[in-house]
């Protein structure tokens, strides 16, 4: 995985070209989701790895989206659903750029247990790069807010 | 899937699913370990091993590279002419003790571990740090942006976000 400042920059980035609005929140939680469900299992207790590689992949990421939007309001169930469960996929696709010296990922568990590994950067490589991803989501971030700036005052002179 | 009726039963029945689905990649994922091979060596000769989970580096020698792992510590030997050493163009000799690292290694009789491949990552812990202080952020942000009200999660109607499309959610 990369670390999930690279995972948040991705929803980030995401977010400045959908838009999502205050959904945003759910959208981030989405995409650091699969992590945030298995990581802390295996690190701490390593013989988990096998248990928590299942979750770590869409079915079990749907489970856990629906498990969380079950706990919103009714009407807010839906999109809560479909924000934690695209940023999830967008997790899945960050992912996939990933090389490992054996294995990936399990992308069709329970209904296979094929390892997909297609990436070309090694997992800690996204680490090294924090300081080139933090810059462009500082300059989009500043880019965004001038422009909004800047709508905001020929709104007011109109 | 998302209406109030039967709510209680489907966070049971989902709960009750996620840990089938634990259960089952546990059964289905299992890698062997170097105990087992050592209980049936000759079955297990020429096998690779390779998920060593949370591995560390101990010491890195001449002959072998010493190893934590959930089953203790380990020591692998280095065959003769060994370089498939990753990232590309690193070397054992950059190895440091605490380092993490993504190992594979053959079973061989009578019963020692031959180095296969290995991949320093010493940038891990910082992944791991850095990730926690994401994490609280993002728990500051789903506090300011979302609050318990009556039994349910619902969005703050002043959370961050709401100018710009307020009717999203």
């Amino acid at each position: 995985m990369p670390d999930l400042v690279t995972h948040f920059a991705g929803a980030y980035l995401v977010n400045r070209v959908w838009k999502i609005g205050r959904g945003a929140v759910i959208f981030y939680l989405g995409a650091m989701l699969p992590d945030l469900i298995t990581r802390p299992l295996h690190i701490l207790y390593p013989r988990l790895l096998p248990a928590t590689l299942g979750l770590h992949s869409p079915a079990g990421v749907f489970l856990a989206c629906w498990l969380i939007s079950l706990f919103f309001r009714s009407d807010q169930r839906r999109p809560v659903f479909w924000l934690l469960f695209s940023g999830s996929l967008l997790h899945f696709l960050m992912d996939a750029a990933q090389k490992h010296l054996s294995g990936g990922y399990l992308w069709l568990f329970p209904f296979s247990s094929r390892r997909i590994s297609v990436g070309f950067i090694w997992p800690e490589d996204s680490t090294r790069f924090l300081p080139v991803t933090l810059l462009i989501v500082l300059l989009v971030f500043a880019v965004s807010r001038w422009r909004e700036r800047r709508r905001t005052d020929d709104g007011g002179t109109i | 899937m998302f209406s109030d009726r039967h709510r209680t039963i489907k966070i049971l029945g989902i709960l009750a699913l996620l840990l089938l689905l634990g259960w089952y990649s546990d059964r289905e994922n299992r890698f062997l370990t170097f105990a087992e091979c050592l209980e049936d060596p000759v079955r297990f000769a020429g096998e690779t091993l390779d998920t060593f989970p949370e591995a560390r580096v101990l010491a890195v020698t001449g002959s072998y590279v010493r190893i934590s792992s959930p089953d203790g510590p380990m020591e692998l030997r280095i065959p003769e002419d060994f370089d498939r050493v990753y990232p590309e163009g690193a070397e054992l000799s950059d190895l440091n003790p605490g380092d993490s690292l993504e190992v594979a290694a053959v079973f061989r009789l009578p019963g020692y571990l031959e180095l296969k491949m290995i991949r320093g990552a010493p940038l891990r812990r910082y992944k791991i740090l850095f990730s926690i202080v994401t994490v609280g952020g993002l728990g500051f942000f789903l506090f300011r942006s979302i609050r318990w009200k009556g039994g349910f999660l619902e969005f703050r109607p002043d959370g961050p976000g709401v100018s710009e499309r307020p009717d999203n959610c």
